[in-house]
């Protein structure tokens, strides 16, 4: 979702009021809240194994989501991207060779993370001759429901 | 902390009533501005000294904190990591990893630095460990334009 935050917040209904037709309080946290998270990004030209990306925790967080997009998926083998903590993964996304080149895949996360954790991006299998990966990993420290 | 954000936010109790035993508005508002702010992070395979990434502030903001892991520490001497605004060291030495500590070691230091807008943040390492046997720094800077008490 997108939202507007109005300079006059009573004029966008704070609250709940949904009656005046625009983003209430609600609306605006919750956008606020899925795109505002810390964001570890980081590309690979020619895909191989390797850990490609990393940040330290700074705050009581929660890994949400890891995202990845293969420009060229190969002629053989697959592309697997793992979010670690600390070392040890969290989750994981593969791409084969024979998909379409250009695949995005995501993965929903929920993983509580402390202040010192290691978080890192790491291609765990790479095809041959692929290119062009992008991996990224969200942290969100608020839940919505 | 982190916090959830209801979807009926009487039932969360969205001003400061804590009576529902649910995160209130304030909870809410203090993790997004906790967890919402510009990150700059950097990797370096073998430790040396070196400025490993910067960036430029696109608003007036604060620098919040400088964070460090150290895979391998080495065999002697130590790691240094610094934020440097404009070229000039602002945290006050920064952070250290000796070489005899644990490998895997992370350092947290809380910062509180005020950024024009097109100030020039950067990483520096400015001490390694001996005869290059460090591996593995992943060293964190974030922006915070918000103070949370």
């Amino acid at each position: 979702m997108t939202a507007t935050l109005k300079r006059l917040v009573g004029e966008a209904g704070a609250g709940l009021d949904d009656s005046t037709g625009q983003d209430n309080l609600y609306d605006v946290l919750k956008a606020l809240a899925e795109g505002a998270g810390e964001v570890l990004t980081v590309q690979q030209a020619s895909i191989a194994t390797a850990t490609i990306g990393g940040m330290v925790v700074g705050i009581a967080n929660k890994l949400k989501a890891l995202n990845i997009y293969v420009g060229v998926c190969g002629v053989a083998d697959s592309t697997t991207v793992q979010a670690h903590v600390n070392g040890v993964s969290k989750g994981e996304l593969t791409v084969a060779h024979d998909e379409d080149d250009g695949t995005s895949k995501a993965l929903a996360l929920d993983q509580a993370v402390a202040v010192g954790d290691l978080v890192e991006i790491v291609v765990s299998a790479a095809p041959t001759t692929g290119t062009g990966l992008t991996a990224t990993v969200r942290l969100l420290p608020v839940t919505v429901e | 902390m982190t916090a959830t954000l209801k979807k009926l936010m009487g039932e969360a109790g969205a001003g400061l009533d804590d009576s529902t035993g649910q995160d209130n508005l304030y909870d809410v508002l203090k993790a997004l501005a906790e967890g919402a702010g510009e990150v700059l992070t950097v990797q370096q395979a073998t430790i040396t000294t070196a400025t490993l990434a910067g960036l430029i502030a696109k608003v007036a903001n604060r620098l919040g904190s400088l964070d460090i892991n150290v895979a391998t520490c080495g065999t002697a001497d130590t790691t240094t990591v610094v934020v440097n605004v404009n070229g000039a060291d602002v945290s006050d030495g920064g952070l250290s990893i000796a070489h005899d500590e644990d490998d895997g070691t992370s350092k947290s230091l809380a910062l509180d630095v005020a950024l024009d807008a097109e100030d020039l943040v950067e990483i520096e390492v400015t001490a390694a460990p001996g005869t290059a046997s460090g591996a593995g720094l992943t060293a964190t800077v974030r922006l915070l334009p918000v103070t949370v008490e």
